[in-house]
């Protein structure tokens, strides 16, 4: 459903992404790895449409058409989440209001009818109850004065009531305590179905044991410059990155 | 004598006299006073032109009523516009120097014997209406940067004088500053050539001595392309019952990529406990920043004069320019202050900061007065201001009053003022581990004020947090 | 000066002609003594620093008249000036005038709504008590009204009473000079809620220069909320000032949707112990129109508190003004004072001038203020439009969750929700609220 090809992107003159290609196809769950600076979150946004990035070369195509061609609420519409690493507080909007309003945009898009009050509440009833969330949350201003953990399950809740085709979730996993991580993961996985992707960007492998990844990624300087399966993951737990780094180094010579 | 009594009494430091013999002008002011400092100082004709220009416009004005402090009326007819130092028509070495007058500057902390000047500041010493020498010459000479009086400037550099002098600001700015144009006598000339970063701080050291005089003195730094300079301005006047005046005017200019930081730590005579005495300190100071990327940066402690009604500003010209003003106000007894800053957003992705700390005590009556103008074309401007004040006692009064017009919406600008007393379980806290409460007042204050000391150069800040504490002796009840 | 003069001249004159007859003399003297005041101020000028940024200068190209005769008002505008289903007592003035066959008041009300006549026969020392003392002598507008009292209502609440109506005081311009003087006397541990209500009927140039006086007693409490929603074409200047005693809370709301030049004066005078006071104001402005707000909270006495907090939202040509100033005497140890405002710029051309004051000579206090000028969050537009909603969508959301905190503290869910709506039409947002129950 997503194919990557030779990305490039910059922030000010900065190129971040300098040449990552990736595929992705339905049913699958890729996790993409690297330390900070590796420019994780920078595909994430640029995949979500973030303005401040410029692509300078490559393309995106996404269920046939040219991604980077719409902007970021024809994203959304065309079935695209991303999770964001931290939440953006909208104090005087209740989170309702916000879910209601996007869900029957993204049903205009593709010529439905808008949810009336009452069919909006009761699926999202649903959803808080598959999440096990508490009905005050969608009362409270979208993440305003929301604990960070709270924050990342706003996130997949509106996962949930959005039912994207692909999510991108971007370090989903920061932050977490681990019932908080074990509570989002569940949720993650309940969401998990044949017809979706999902690209999990992370830092660690903690998220992994909870969702298993069907292919991991190693991001390095804006270059995936491995791919493996979760034993990947695994080994980079236990040796860190260095020994990457070191493997391109001899590359290169 | 009790604690507060004991530091009430504490006297003004540099409030003695020099018994020096003067030349001045006859009091009062005409034309003929005009011509009288003109003539004396050498000036070519053109000078004299703009003098009496500045004369004739001044007598059509009105003396502003607007701001927020109170005194009697000047009678501006009573003041000397010009005393100086008798002393040898022409000065190239400390040798020529009066040693009378050496040796006031050496009691005021100012040693101008090079050798035993604090490494790397050059000092131009302004006595009454006179520069009586600058330190360091030869060696700025070296960098082709130029500091000197403005009298020597006017004869000397009269090609840059014509260019800048009044262009930051005309003498039909505001009342001080065409009288400052009528009479100015003397002040500094600061010019630093392309590229050139200043290999010294440089610094004018201002000191009111005549009886009855108003000090009317200029200063105007260029900061050529890529230049730097850091400049410092201290001042200090004897204890006179009468209230003397000083009005001058600051105007600095940097082209691209240029940067003045100008320091002042003012000290003028407060008055007395009563109110009686003390300078009126009427000064109009402003920076252009004409260039792209040019910065101008004002931070002041002000903590003497009677009346203190001054607006360091910056008019933000060149795209990507930042002008700041960091501020401490200190009022303690009759002491009055209306002083704040504008800042006049004209390029585009212009940036500003305001962070002033007021502090008033006594009967001190204290006024942040800010202006932050975002024009229609100043695309991307950024400001941000943070006035607070702090209230010691219950007879002094402090007062925020901000002014905004903004009129571009790509502007971010964010003010927040606070005002507050000193926490009583801040002092009791301090005082249960053995701090006195002058001590602890001395502290939180000082705690207070770091923002902005922290933008002064070393030597300055020491001076400030000593004179701050001086300042507020006696506060405490 | 010399549209100055003719300014004067005008008005005097019209002053001078009211016919005067059967009014009491303290009508007929007060309005004397204000002709003369009238005639010796001058017109305000950017000079004055409370017109710093005035565009009141307008009136001097336009002068008005008083209405002739009451006219007659469909029902449709009055229906559309209904808030949902509030019951509300509605009292309706017709160009200052009020018109009681429109009258609509339950009858267990404990609010009783007198015209200034009827004061002035029932009410022992009118005058001194509530007319001179809410009026500002020093003002011109202010002594422009007197010269010509007449119009508008004494409003009196018993002690003790509460009132859960609200009562609905609604102003419809047809374009004249309207110039009433409301008095709202608040009893002891009295609660109330008072809408002052301004509409024109249809877009007739028009002048209404009104004026509140509102007393509260010991330990009362009123909401109070002002809306003015005049023709793009009129002129509005309303003065509100309220006296408040020992433990009482006023809650102001000043909400400007419409005209052309409107200017709120909102005074708060905290002359007993313990007083509370809230001020909150919201204009909302479009075209080449004029918002100005200019507001003062005098803490006179200790352990006060006020929260005061302006927002404007200025779009195409607009200007929109705050000048706002606390003032802590040097009585009112332990005052609270937070004063905020903030611009949202929605246009190129619009402007927004601020000027939040303190003015302290209490030492024992805290007090903020806060001011903020910028456009709509870069971050939060993305995100919302991450989750699908479109650009003009998520403008307007964000535009309404600006404005909304605002509205908050009006009680009435009704009153909230109409003015909602309004705010929405005006920013011509595809976006419709709706109070989702959970």
């Amino acid at each position: 459903m997503l194919s990557i090809k030779n990305l490039h992107a910059s922030i000010g003159g900065n190129e971040i992404l300098k040449g990552i290609s990736l595929e992705v196809k339905a049913g699958e769950v890729h996790a993409i790895m690297g330390p900070n600076g590796s420019g994780k979150s920078t595909l994430s946004k640029v995949l979500a449409g973030r303005e401040e990035y410029e692509v300078t070369a490559g393309s995106v195509e996404y269920l046939g058409k040219n991604l980077l061609d719409f902007s970021p609420e024809d994203r959304a519409r065309e079935g695209i989440f991303l999770a964001f690493q931290y939440p953006v507080e909208i104090p005087g909007v209740t989170n309702i209001m916000f879910l209601r309003t996007a869900l029957n945009e993204i049903r205009k898009y593709h010529g439905k009818e808008p949810l009336e009050g009452p069919e909006f509440l009761k699926l999202v009833r649903e959803k808080t109850k598959i999440l096990d969330l508490d009905d005050s949350l969608l009362k409270r201003p979208v993440n305003e004065g929301f604990s960070g953990g709270e924050k990342k399950r706003n996130e997949i809740f509106q996962m949930a009531v959005l039912e994207p085709k692909l999510a991108i979730l971007d370090e989903t996993d920061s932050g977490l305590d681990i019932d908080a991580l074990r509570a989002v993961s569940d949720g993650i996985n309940k969401l998990k179905n044949k017809d979706n992707g999902i690209i999990m960007v992370t830092h660690y492998q903690r998220l992994l044991d909870y969702i298993v990844p069907d292919f991991v990624h190693v991001l390095l300087n804006g270059k995936i410059v491995k791919s493996g399966t979760r034993e990947l993951a695994l080994e980079l737990e236990e040796k860190g990155y260095d020994w990457i780094r070191e493997e391109q180094k001899e590359e290169v010579v | 004598m009790n604690e507060i009594e004991q530091f009430t009494k504490s006297e003004y430091k540099y409030g003695f006299s020099t018994d020096i013999e003067q030349e001045m002008a006859p009091k009062g002011l005409s034309e003929d006073t005009v011509r009288f400092i003109s003539a004396k100082k050498n000036e070519p004709q053109w000078m004299l032109d703009y003098r009496l220009k500045a004369y004739r416009h001044w007598l059509t004005m009105k003396v502003p009523t607007w701001q927020n402090v109170h005194y009697p009326q000047i009678d501006f007819q009573d003041i000397y516009y010009y005393a100086a130092p008798k002393a040898k028509p022409k000065l190239n070495s400390l040798d020529e120097v009066d040693p009378e007058l050496l040796d006031t500057f050496k009691k005021l902390g100012i040693p101008l014997e090079e050798q035993k000047l604090l490494a790397n500041v050059a000092v131009d010493a302004v006595f009454d209406s006179v520069s009586v020498t600058t330190t360091f010459k030869e060696a700025l000479k070296e960098k082709g940067v130029i500091f000197c009086s403005f009298s020597e400037a006017v004869r000397e550099h009269s090609e840059l004088i014509k260019q800048y002098m009044g262009s930051v600001v005309p003498y039909t700015d505001n009342y001080y500053a065409a009288l400052n144009a009528a009479v100015f006598s003397d002040g500094s000339f600061v010019y630093i050539p392309k590229g050139v970063r200043c290999p010294m701080e440089l610094s004018t050291y201002f000191r009111i001595n005549a009886e009855n005089t108003g000090q009317f003195e200029r200063t105007l730094i260029i900061a050529d392309d890529g230049a730097y300079v850091s400049y410092l301005e201290g001042c200090t006047a004897p204890k006179r019952d009468e209230n003397q005046l000083h009005a001058a005017v600051v105007e600095l200019i940097t082209n691209e990529n240029a940067e003045i930081k100008y320091s002042t730590v003012q000290n003028w005579y407060a008055g007395d406990e009563n109110g009686k005495g003390g300078i009126y300190n009427f000064v109009t100071k402003r920076g252009i920043c004409k260039g792209n990327n040019s910065k101008i940066s004002w931070t002041q402690v002000e903590t003497g004069s009677a009346i203190t009604w001054k607006y360091p500003s910056c008019i933000l010209k060149g795209d990507n320019s930042i002008g700041e003003f960091y501020s401490v106000a200190v009022t303690n007894n009759a002491q009055q202050a209306d002083t704040g800053t504008k800042m006049i957003h004209l390029g585009r992705n212009t940036k500003s900061t305001i962070v002033s700390k007021g502090i008033s005590a006594g009967r001190g009556n204290q006024t942040y007065r800010g202006l932050v103008k975002v024009s229609k074309a100043a695309e991307n401007a950024r400001n941000h201001s943070q006035c607070d004040s702090l209230l010691i006692g219950d007879k002094c009064g402090a007062h925020t009053f901000p002014y905004f017009e903004i009129s571009n919406p790509s502007a971010k600008i964010e003010h927040e003022a606070t005002t507050s007393k000193i926490g009583d379980d801040q002092l009791f806290y301090c005082q249960s581990r053995g701090i006195s409460a002058e001590e602890a007042v001395s502290l939180i204050v000082n705690g207070y004020c770091k923002d902005v000391f922290k933008e002064l150069p070393m030597e300055f800040a020491m001076e400030a947090t000593k004179l701050l504490s001086i300042s507020l002796e006696g506060s405490v009840g | 000066m010399a549209n100055d003069q003719l300014f004067k001249t005008h008005y005097t004159a019209l002053a001078a002609g009211i016919s005067g007859n059967s009014d009491p003399d303290a009508v007929i003297s007060l309005r004397k003594s204000a002709i003369r005041e009238f005639a010796e101020l001058s017109f305000p000028t950017k000079k004055d620093e409370p017109w710093k940024y005035s565009k009141v200068d307008g009136l001097l190209s336009s002068l008005f008249s008083p209405a002739q005769n009451m006219s007659a008002v469909s029902d449709s505008l009055l229906s559309s000036a209904r808030f949902g289903n509030l019951e509300t007592d509605r009292y309706v003035f017709v160009d200052g005038k009020l018109n009681p066959a429109l009258t609509q008041k339950s009858p267990d009300s404990s609010v009783s709504v007198i015209t200034l006549k009827e004061a002035f026969a029932s009410v022992p020392n009118f005058a001194e008590t509530f007319l001179s003392k809410s009026t500002d002598k020093s003002d011109l507008f202010a002594n422009l009204g007197s010269a010509f009292l007449q119009d508008g209502a004494f409003i009196s609440i018993p002690d003790r009473k509460i009132q859960t109506r609200p009562v609905h005081l609604l102003f419809i311009s047809t374009g004249n000079l309207v110039q009433p003087k409301l008095i709202i006397s608040a009893g002891k541990s009295s609660e109330s809620t008072f809408i002052e209500h301004f509409i024109s009927d249809g877009n007739p140039a028009g002048f209404t220069n009104v004026s509140t006086g509102l007393f509260l007693a010991e330990n009362a409490v009123v909401h109070h909320t002002k809306i003015t929603d005049e023709s793009d074409n009129g002129f509005h200047i309303g003065r509100i000032e309220a006296f408040q005693q020992t433990n009482s809370t006023w809650k102001s709301h000043v909400i400007t949707m419409g005209g052309g030049m409107v200017r709120n004066e909102v005074t708060a005078r905290l002359s007993g112990e313990g007083v509370n006071c809230l001020m909150n104001g919201l204009y909302l402005v479009t075209g080449t129109h004029h918002v100005e707000n200019i507001t003062l909270i005098d803490h006179q006495k200790p352990n006060g508190t006020s929260q005061e907090s302006y927002k404007g939202i200025l779009s195409d040509k607009s200007t929109g003004v705050f000048d706002g100033k606390i003032i802590v005497q040097k009585d009112a140890q332990k005052t609270y004072a937070n004063q905020s405002n903030r611009n949202l710029l929605l246009s190129d051309e619009a402007t927004a001038d601020s000027k939040p004051q303190l003015e302290i000579y209490a030492d024992d206090v805290n007090c903020f203020h806060g001011a903020t000028v910028g456009q709509l969050d870069e971050m939060q537009l993305f995100y919302l439009q991450s989750r699908g909603i479109g650009e003009p969508m998520a403008k307007a959301m964000l535009t309404h969750a600006f404005a909304v905190d605002v509205l908050n503290s009006i009680p009435q869910t009704e009153i909230r929700e109409y003015l909602d709506q309004q705010i929405l039409e005006r920013l011509h947002s595809p976006f419709h609220f709706e109070e989702t129950e959970v």
